[in-house]
C-alpha cells in the first residue's frame, strides 16, 4: 500500500460546537492503482483527501505513507513528504496567477532543487501539448489549458501518488475526458497511484477501485 | 539568485497598483526624515567644511573687557600663529541727520582682517580701503531702519563716520558663540579710540583670531593652550568646531523634527500594515498553493520577507531620493537665512538613518499580518479565495514584531541629541497609539451596544462603525496621531509667543539699558526720569565672568544636571545687590543684611542649585576680569523670568565687587507712545549707552520662534497627509462591502437620499472622535512640554482645538466621502447578477 488511513477522525467548531467531518475512516490505497472516492456533497471527501495529501491534520488516527506513520510528522516534513512523492490537482486548477504556464510548472521541480527544472517543465508541458503556450499566464488561457497546466505541475516530479480533487468539474465532458486520459497515462505508464474524488459515475467505474463515503464514514469500498 | 527572491519577484507581478499605499506611507514618511536629516547635515557639514572661514581663524580666543594679554600672545607667536585682533561690542548706531538710533552689533576689524574667507559689501571695494578716514560699512538691514545711503553720515559713540557701503557677506558672522541678532556695523581699528566706546567695564569681545600652519592639529593645540593657561578667562573656540551656536541649534531642531517626522513614518507603518494585509489576503491563494506542491512554510516565509524588504526598499529609496531633492530646492533658502554659504550635502548617516527608520517601521507593521497569513491552513486557504486575514500569529512573529518595534525605539532615542526628550516622545507616541486604538474598538463596540434609532440614516450610519471589519479604529489612529501633533505644536508655539507677550506684566519695562558708566549712573538716571510717561527705573551693576569650580570642584565636572549646561556655556552676569531683587522668592537659606560687611556671600537661581546640586554653605568660585573669587552661598532662589525685569543668576552680597570696574544696566518702565523720545533723549547725551526696546525682543523672539513652528509644522502636515492616506486606504478595503449593503438597501427600497445622510453622519461621527480625541491628547502632549520640559506655564487656546475638531469631521467626512460616495451610483441589477 502507498497510503493508509487508519481510524481516521476529525471535526471543526462551528457555533461553538464541534462539527462531526470523518469519523472513524479507515482505508488504503494500493500502489499503481486509481482509486475513485464518491459520496454526497458534503460527505467529507475533500478533507479525507487533504489529510491524504498532509495539509490537513486530523483530530486522531494514523496515516502510514509506505508503512511509516507520518501523523507526527511536522509541517515541514510533511512538505518535503509532498514535494518529494505527491502531485495534487484540484477542480479550480489553482495556479499561480503571477506565474507563467512554465513558471507554474517548474515550481515543484525548483523547489526538489532540480538544475534543469525549466527544461523538465517545458518536457511536462509538451507531454499535456501546451509547448505553444509556455510563457502564456493563467488568466490568458482556457480551463482546459489551465488544468493541464496543472497537470503537468503534478506530474513533472514523476510522483508515487496523485491526489486529484474533481479534476474535470469545471471542465466540458471532451475537455474533461482528454484530462482524464493524462491521469490515467501516469497510472497505466508511470506507475503512479490515482486517488480522484469524482461525481461522475461514469470516471468513478474507470477507475481500478471505488470508495463511498457518507456522512463522514466509508460506507463501502 | 536565491530561489525565494526569485519566487518574491515573480509573485509580485503586477501588484504595484495594490502596494502604492505601502509605497506612499514610505515616500511620505521616510521622505520627511531623510529630509530634516539632509537639511541638518548641510548646515553642520558647511560649518565643518568651511570651519576656518565662519570662525575667522583656526583658532579664536575670546575675551571679555580687555585685549588678549602679552603671555597669550607669545604663546601662539612660538607656535608660528599669525595674529590678528577685532573687537566687539554692542553699541547704539545713529543717523547724524535724523538722530534715529539703533542697536548694532559693532566690529572693530585690523588690517589684514579677514584671514580666511572674502568679505563682500556693495558697492565692491577692499574693506581696509572703505574704512580709510572714518568710513563704516553697514549690515543692509540699516539702510531702511535708520533711511541710510553711502555716503551718509552715521555717529557712533562720540565720533562720526561716513557710510562707504552695506554689507553683503561676512564671512565669520556665525562663528564662535555668539550668533548677534543686531545688525552688524564694521569700522577700522584705528578709528576705535575716537568712539569712546571702549572704556573700561564696557561689555567689549576681544577675539585674538590666529592663523597657525597648515596641518596643526587644532584640537590637541586648543588642549594646549588651555593646559598652559588653566585659569585664563578667556574662551577658546577652533575651526573643528566653528560655530557652537547655530550647531547645537540645528541638532536640536534636528531631533524634534526627525521625531515629528517619525510620526508621520509610525501613521505610515499603519498604512503598511494594512498594506501588506490586504495584499497577503489576495496570495492566500498562492500561498496554499505553494504549500500543497511542498514549499516549506520557512521557503514561503522568505519569500514574503523579500516582498516586505523590497517594498521598502522602493518606498524608502523614494523617500530618500525626495529628501535629496528637497535638499538642493532647500540648500539657497538656507544660505539666505544663514550667514554663510551652505551646499547640498550627501551624509551617508542622512541616509542610513531614514533608510532604517523605514525598515523598521515596516518590519514592525508588517510581520503581524504575515504571521496570521502564515497560520492560516491550507484548507481554508483554498475554499475562500481571498480569506480575511485574522487571529494570532504564531510566537516568532510576535517576537519579530516586538524587537522591529524595540529596536525603532531604540533607534529614535540612540539617533538624538536629547536622549530624554526622545524617550518621552517615544513613550508618548505609543501611549497615543494604544489610546487611538483602544478607543477606536471602544467607538466600535459602543455603536454596537447603542439601541438603534428611530431615523434609518442614523441606523445606518452608527452600525457601519461597528459592522465586521469596521474602518473606525484604523481612522482614528490614522488620523488622530497626525491631528494630535499638530495641535500639539500650535499650542506650544501659542504658548510660548503668547506666553511672553500675554503675560508680561503691566510693570514690564519698555527699554533694557547696557553699559551705563559708573559716572553716567547719576545723570543717566536724572534725565531718564524727566521724560514724558516715564515710569519705575531699576539700575542693577553688571559684571561679566565665568563660574570656575563648585566646592572646589571645577565647574565641567562638578555639573550634575546637564540640562543647565548653559551655566558654562558662555560668559554670565553677576551683580551685587542690598536686598532681594523683584520678583524673587527665597527657597532655602537666608537673604543677608543690607548693611553685610564679610566674607562674599552670593545667593542662586534654582537652576544653579539644581545644575550643580549645592544648596547654602556650599563654595561657588567665579572669575571676574581674570581673579578668581569664591563666595558662600547665603540662599537659593526661584525666578519669575516671564517678568522680564533684571534678575541674574549669580547675586553678590555688598563689599566683593563694588571695587571692580564694571559697567550698570537699567530698565525703565514707560508707555509706548513715550518710548521714541526716550531713544532719541538718552542715544544723544549717552552715546554709548545700548537701549534694547521690550517690543523689538519680543519681536525677534516670536520671528524664531514662528520660523521654528513653521518648519514643525509642514513636518507636521506630512504626517496628517500620511494618515488621510491611511484612512483613504482602510476605507477602501471595506468598498466591497458598502457596495453589497448599498444593493440590498436598495432592493429594500432604502432611499439615496437615506444612504447619503447615512454615510455621512457615520463620517462625521468618526470624525468628532478623532478630533476631540485629538485635541485632548494634543492639550495633555503640549502641556507636558510646557511645564515638565520647558518649565514654563501652560495656557489653554481654545481656536487651535476647535480648528483641529473641525479638520478631523471636515478631513473624514470628506476622504469618506470622496472613497466610498461612489458606491451609491453602483448599478445594482450588475451585482445581483454577479451574485447569482
Amino acid at each position: 500500500m502507498i497510503l493508509s488511513l487508519e481510524n481516521i477522525s476529525l471535526s471543526f467548531p462551528a457555533s461553538g460546537e464541534e462539527l462531526p467531518i470523518l469519523h472513524n475512516v479507515s482505508l488504503s490505497l494500493p500502489e499503481g492503482k486509481s482509486v475513485a472516492i464518491v459520496g454526497p456533497s458534503g460527505s467529507g471527501k475533500t478533507s479525507l483527501l487533504m489529510i491524504c495529501a498532509g495539509l490537513l491534520k486530523p483530530d486522531s488516527g494514523r496515516i502510514l505513507f509506505r508503512g511509516t506513520d507520518i501523523s507526527g510528522y511536522s509541517e515541514d516534513g510533511l512538505s518535503t513528504l509532498r514535494r518529494d512523492n505527491m502531485g495534487v490537482v484540484f477542480q479550480n486548477f489553482h495556479l499561480i496567477p503571477t506565474m507563467t504556464a512554465l513558471e507554474n510548472v517548474a515550481i515543484p521541480l525548483e523547489l526538489a532543487g532540480e538544475k534543469d527544472a525549466r527544461e523538465r517543465a517545458k518536457g511536462a508541458l509538451d507531454n499535456v501539448r501546451l509547448s505553444h503556450r509556455l510563457s502564456h499566464y493563467p488568466a490568458q488561457l482556457s480551463g482546459g489549458e489551465q488544468q493541464r497546466v496543472a497537470i503537468a505541475r503534478a506530474i513533472s516530479v514523476r510522483p508515487s501518488l496523485i491526489l486529484a480533487d474533481e479534476p474535470t468539474g469545471n471542465l466540458d465532458q471532451e475537455t474533461g475526458k482528454i484530462i482524464m486520459t493524462y491521469l490515467f497515462d501516469q497510472v497505466a505508464s508511470g506507475g503512479a497511484t490515482l486517488a480522484l474524488i469524482t461525481h461522475d459515475p461514469a470516471l468513478a467505474q474507470a477507475c481500478d477501485l471505488q470508495i463511498h463515503i457518507q456522512d463522514g464514514k466509508v460506507s463501502g469500498a | 539568485m536565491i530561489l525565494s527572491l526569485q519566487y518574491a519577484l515573480k509573485d509580485m507581478r503586477g501588484a504595484l497598483s495594490s502596494l502604492y499605499l505601502v509605497l506612499m506611507c514610505l515616500i511620505l514618511g521616510v521622505g520627511s526624515i531623510a529630509t530634516v536629516q539632509f537639511a541638518s547635515t548641510t548646515v553642520l557639514g558647511a560649518i565643518q567644511k568651511n570651519g576656518k572661514t565662519i570662525l575667522g581663524g583656526d583658532l579664536v580666543v575670546r575675551n571679555i573687557y580687555e585685549p588678549a594679554p602679552q603671555d597669550l600672545r607669545a604663546w601662539i607667536a612660538n607656535r608660528q600663529g599669525r595674529m590678528i585682533e577685532t573687537v566687539e561690542a554692542r553699541v547704539m548706531l545713529a543717523n547724524s541727520t535724523t538722530r534715529d538710533n539703533t542697536l548694532v552689533e559693532l566690529k572693530i576689524v585690523p588690517d589684514g582682517y579677514p584671514q580666511y574667507g572674502a568679505f563682500e559689501t556693495t558697492p565692491p571695494m577692499a574693506l581696509q580701503d572703505g574704512l580709510k578716514g572714518k568710513g563704516i560699512v553697514l549690515d543692509p538691514a540699516l539702510r531702511e531702519r535708520l533711511d541710510l545711503d553711502t555716503g551718509d553720515q552715521v555717529r557712533l559713540g562720540e565720533a562720526e563716520f561716513t557710510v562707504r557701503g552695506f554689507i553683503e557677506q561676512e564671512p565669520d558672522r556665525a562663528g564662535g558663540s555668539r550668533f548677534g541678532l543686531a545688525p552688524r556695523a564694521v569700522i577700522g581699528t584705528q578709528d576705535a579710540a575716537a568712539t569712546g566706546l571702549l572704556e573700561t567695564g564696557s561689555m567689549v569681545y576681544y577675539d585674538l583670531r590666529v592663523q597657525l600652519p597648515a596641518g596643526t592639529d587644532l584640537e590637541q593645540i586648543t588642549q594646549e593652550l588651555e593646559e598652559a593657561f588653566p585659569d585664563a578667562p578667556w574662551k577658546v573656540t577652533n575651526a573643528e568646531n566653528a560655530s557652537p551656536q547655530i550647531s547645537r541649534f540645528v541638532e536640536r531642531l534636528m531631533v524634534f523634527l526627525t521625531l515629528v517626522g517619525l510620526t508621520a513614518l509610525l501613521i505610515g507603518g499603519i498604512g503598511i500594515g494594512n498594506g501588506v494585509k490586504a495584499h497577503l489576503e489576495v496570495r492566500l491563494k498562492t500561498i496554499a498553493i505553494l504549500k500543497s506542491l511542498g514549499a516549506s512554510n520557512g521557503f514561503i516565509e522568505r519569500i514574503y520577507l523579500w516582498q516586505i524588504a523590497l517594498m521598502t526598499l522602493a518606498g524608502a529609496s523614494g523617500g530618500i531620493l525626495a529628501g535629496i531633492g528637497l535638499q538642493y530646492l532647500a540648500a539657497p533658502y538656507l544660505s539666505r537665512l544663514l550667514p554663510f554659504t551652505v551646499e547640498p550635502y550627501l551624509d551617508p548617516a542622512a541616509v542610513l538613518i531614514p533608510l532604517t527608520f523605514g525598515f523598521l517601521t515596516s518590519f514592525a507593521f508588517a510581520l503581524w499580518p504575515l504571521g496570521q497569513a502564515m497560520g492560516t491552513s491550507a484548507l481554508d486557504l483554498f475554499r475562500a479565495a481571498v480569506t480575511p486575514v485574522s487571529g494570532q500569529p504564531a510566537a516568532k512573529f510576535k517576537a519579530g514584531t516586538a524587537i522591529a518595534a524595540l529596536l525603532l525605539a531604540a533607534l529614535a532615542i540612540a539617533s538624538a541629541h536629547d536622549t530624554a526628550f526622545a524617550l518621552w516622545f517615544v513613550i508618548g507616541a505609543a501611549a497615543c497609539l494604544v489610546l487611538f486604538r483602544g478607543a477606536g474598538e471602544l467607538v466600535a463596540l459602543a455603536a454596537g451596544k447603542i439601541p438603534a434609532p428611530a431615523n434609518p440614516a442614523f441606523r445606518l450610519g452608527l452600525r457601519n462603525l461597528h459592522r465586521p471589519g469596521n474602518a473606525t479604529a484604523n481612522t482614528l489612529v490614522s488620523l488622530g496621531l497626525g491631528l494630535t501633533v499638530m495641535v500639539s505644536v500650535t499650542l506650544i508655539e501659542m504658548n510660548l509667543r503668547r506666553g511672553i507677550s500675554d503675560n508680561l506684566p503691566d510693570d514690564a519695562p519698555a527699554f533694557f539699558f547696557l553699559d551705563i558708566q559708573k559716572d553716567q549712573k547719576e545723570a543717566f538716571e536724572t534725565l531718564l526720569s524727566e521724560q514724558p510717561g516715564v515710569g519705575a527705573i531699576r539700575l542693577s551693576p553688571n559684571l561679566r565672568g565665568k563660574i570656575v569650580s563648585v566646592n572646589g570642584v571645577p565647574a565641567e565636572r562638578a555639573l550634575v544636571d546637564k540640562s543647565e549646561s548653559w551655566l558654562l556655556q558662555n560668559d554670565r552676569g553677576f551683580t551685587y545687590e542690598q536686598t532681594l531683587p523683584a520678583h524673587s522668592e527665597i527657597t532655602s537659606g537666608a537673604w543677608w543684611a543690607a548693611d553685610y560687611q564679610g566674607p562674599p556671600l552670593v545667593s542662586v537661581v534654582e537652576d544653579v542649585e539644581r545644575g550643580f546640586g549645592v544648596q547654602p554653605g556650599d563654595t561657588i568660585t567665579v572669575n571676574i576680569l581674570g581673579r578668581d573669587i569664591t563666595a558662600r552661598i547665603a540662599n537659593t532662589r526661584s525666578v519669575n523670568w516671564m517678568n522680564m525685569t533684571i534678575n541674574f543668576a549669580i547675586t553678590f552680597a555688598p563689599g566683593t565687587l563694588e571695587a571692580a570696574p564694571h559697567s550698570w544696566i537699567a530698565t525703565v518702565v514707560a508707555a509706548p507712545e513715550n518710548e521714541t523720545g526716550i531713544q532719541r533723549a538718552i542715544g544723544s547725551r549717552f552715546s554709548n549707552i545700548s537701549m534694547i526696546r521690550l517690543s523689538d525682543a519680543v519681536n525677534a523672539v516670536g520671528d524664531i520662534l514662528g520660523n521654528m513652528a513653521t518648519a514643525v509644522r509642514v513636518t507636521a502636515l506630512v504626517a496628517v497627509i500620511t494618515g488621510i492616506l491611511v484612512l483613504a486606504g482602510s476605507l477602501a478595503a471595506s468598498r466591497m462591502q458598502r457596495v453589497y449593503d448599498v444593493v440590498v438597501l436598495k432592493v429594500l427600497g432604502i432611499k439615496n437620499r437615506t444612504l447619503i445622510s447615512g454615510f455621512l453622519f457615520e463620517f462625521c461621527l468618526l470624525g468628532l472622535c478623532a478630533g476631540v480625541l485629538s485635541m485632548l491628547l494634543g492639550m495633555v502632549a503640549s502641556w507636558t512640554v510646557m511645564t515638565a520640559l520647558m518649565d514654563l506655564s501652560w495656557n489653554f487656546y481654545p481656536l487651535p482645538a476647535l480648528i483641529t475638531v473641525l479638520a478631523g469631521i471636515g478631513l473624514t467626512m470628506g476622504i469618506g466621502w470622496l472613497v466610498t460616495g461612489r458606491v451609491l451610483n453602483e448599478p445594482v441589477a450588475s451585482h445581483l447578477r454577479s451574485d447569482s
